[in-house]
């Protein structure tokens, strides 16, 4: 007979043996995966946050809103994406909310999505992410006239041209790359853009060496039981060579890029990112950065990778597509996705050691926008509150649990995150607990006092196994306030 | 008869722990955890940097929630059965496996304790 300590460890090790290890077997259960009959209604009493503070809806009935900045003239002004997921074109445009919560148009644009504004000297800065016609830059006036800063970032993929912020006179925004991991394969196809682009690729903003492996798969652009092969940072179909040489040049996937507010040239300011979608400046004036990162998805999937917090040092690159914060993807253990195999490294050398991010978010959980607190009056001074979408499970990787759709406080000193904003019947949006809380958190941004936290909902976006379901007209924009001094 | 008393023993241990219900529910639900105390800072910490990503907040996501029972937890961070990554000592050091494992047990009993309606 065993001795009484073995005897516990035995018996806690029989339990594992017997429940876990049954991971590739138990369905997903993603925050889409479920049903919504319109219209929403929402209540904050579903809706629970810290104590001290109250949640308050400001807007409702906005289709796929994206972001939130202030004018000069006090009032929030909201970017609707005209795009989303699942390929369901709208109208890009801006909305000013009025005092009564309704919403006046300022400008609309034809090259969705806008994914996100920021303000400086009473003029609205938009990313466009431009999945028709690539990324721009735009600046619009509250008269709604508007110029552009920039053109022909690379969107037309996966990921878009997102952000943005503005800080001493240069807009700063950021632009996801083309694909999961850098080849492109049945997902882009499944995404519905490899049709409309079959051509397109991820493009490196310095030189890069390939180690040269290639991925087949079928190919859904002809009509017979051919396969193609295809490489990192190539056309669908274009095999890599070892040793290839893959030119860089800007505007580039994966990096943050900066122009003057005036217009003028296209900057690098740090690569090496997957999808950097939230931009803010912190209390220490440094730029920071959350990054949605690997999908276990497509011809090179990776398993278990945390969306990122990156405090951003410029110049440096920030490891994708061949490490996940300071790790790298080889860590077999850690990122084979099950029964599939192991991602090895795309790249022959790597332009610089990858640094350790600031917080580590959950995996699929899609942490976007974000804002600093500044505020002794709102409290948590120098926390960030990022805003995250929840997953799109299963089209990413299948998950136990919906990670995401509530707003999360990170200490980035320490990198601890803590739930700040949640649903009260649990995790996963209002939608699948039949309840009037927060569907999909997309960004998060303080009002220019820094005493309410403003909350932009991109609203309903169910996931079947064929595609994401985008419901327009569900977006809210939630406020939360102090309701007792901290 | 000692085999079938260590398998009843055996059996009972693994309902038992199976059937703990994790009390995890983030501050909104269950108000500030008190981590003041150097130990449980550390293992908050450690959670952050090294589980989060996979269950968040302890709470099911990725992963499923985790077990609170000291045994289990670090059999399975130092085995990694199944789907999840094994930690080596080198990176994470039994040391601060403890406080890791004291800070998971104390975020649990805090939720379990001031579960709300
Ligand atoms: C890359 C994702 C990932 C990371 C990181 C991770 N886990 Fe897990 N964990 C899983 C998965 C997936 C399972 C389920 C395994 C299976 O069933 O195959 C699991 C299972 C467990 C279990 C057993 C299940 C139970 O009932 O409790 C425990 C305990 C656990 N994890 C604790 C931890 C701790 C503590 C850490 C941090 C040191 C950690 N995990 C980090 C993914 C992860």
């Amino acid at each position: 007979m065993l001795r009484a300590p073995y005897r516990h460890a035995f018996a806690a090790f029989l339990v594992l043996a017997l429940t876990t290890a049954c991971f590739p077997f138990q369905a997903s259960r993603g925050g889409g995966q479920t049903d919504f009959e319109g219209p929403r209604v929402v209540d904050p009493a579903d809706v629970a946050v810290v104590a001290g503070f109250t949640v308050e809806v400001v807007a409702e009935g906005l289709t796929f809103p994206t972001g939130v900045a202030f004018g000069d003239d006090g009032r929030a002004y909201v970017t609707e994406s005209g795009y989303a997921y699942g390929e369901v074109f709208t109208t890009p445009r801006l909305v000013r909310i009025e005092r009564d919560g309704s919403h006046t148009v300022v400008a609309e644009g034809d090259n969705p999505p806008w994914n996100g504004v920021d303000a400086w000297q009473g003029d609205l800065f938009v990313a466009e992410g431009g999945v028709l016609e690539g990324g721009r830059i735009l600046r619009i006036t509250p008269g709604g006239s508007v110029s552009v800063l920039a053109e022909g970032l690379p969107s037309q993929g996966d990921h878009h041209t997102n952000g943005p912020v503005v800080r001493d006179g240069f807009v700063y925004v950021g632009q996801g790359v083309v694909t999961n991991s850098a080849v492109v394969g049945l997902d882009s196809y499944g995404f519905g853009w490899l049709p409309r682009f079959p051509d397109l690729h991820d493009v490196p903003c310095e030189d890069v060496v390939l180690v040269g492996d290639s991925f087949e798969t079928p190919d859904p652009l002809t009509d017979g039981d051919t396969t193609v092969r295809t490489g990192a940072f190539s056309p669908f179909g274009v095999a890599a060579e070892p040793q290839q040489v893959v030119r860089g040049s800007v505007p580039c996937s994966g990096a943050i890029m900066r122009v003057p507010v005036e217009g003028g040239e296209l900057e690098l300011v740090a690569w090496g990112f997957r999808n950097p979608f939230g931009l803010a400046f912190g209390p220490d004036d440094e730029l920071y950065v959350t990054d949605n990162m690997y999908d276990d998805r497509g011809s090179r999937p990776v398993f278990g990778a945390g969306d990122l917090l990156w405090r951003v040092v410029p110049g440096w690159w920030y490891g994708w597509p061949d490490f996940h914060g300071d790790r790298p993807l080889t860590d077999a253990d850690h990122y084979r996705p099950p029964r599939r195999p192991a991602p090895g490294f795309v790249l022959a050398t790597h332009p610089n050691e990858p640094l350790q991010p600031a917080a580590v978010l959950a995996v699929h959980s899609s942490s976007n926008g974000f804002d600093f607190s500044r505020h002794a009056g709102f409290g948590f001074e120098g926390d960030a509150f990022v805003a995250q979408f929840g997953d799109m499970a299963p089209g990413v990787g299948k998950v136990l649990a919906p990670p995401g759709f509530r707003v999360v406080r990170v200490d980035v000193g320490t990198g601890v995150v803590q739930d700040f904003l949640v649903n009260r019947d649990g995790s996963g949006p209002a939608s699948l607990h039949g309840s009037a809380g927060l569907e999909r958190p997309v960004a998060a941004r303080f009002d220019p006092e820094g005493t309410a936290l403003y909350v932009v909902d991109f609203g309903v976006m169910l996931v079947t196994d064929e595609a994401p379901v985008p419901i327009p007209g569900t977006g809210v924009l939630w406020r939360v306030v102090r309701s007792e001094a901290p | 008869m000692r085999r079938a008393g260590a398998t009843a023993a055996i059996l009972a241990l693994v309902l038992s722990v199976s059937a703990c219900t994790p009390g995890y529910r983030g501050e909104p639900l269950s108000g500030p955890l008190d981590v003041s105390g150097p130990l449980l800072a550390e293992g908050q910490r450690s959670f952050a940097r090294h589980c989060h990503q996979c269950h968040p907040g302890a709470q099911a996501g990725l992963g499923p929630s985790i077990t609170p029972s000291p045994v289990i937890i670090r059999i399975q961070v130092r085995s990694g059965l199944g789907a999840m990554p094994a930690f080596s000592e080198e990176r994470l050091p039994d040391a601060e496996l403890d406080a890791l494992v004291a800070y998971l047990m104390e975020l649990s009993a805090h939720g379990l304790a001031v579960r709300g309606p």
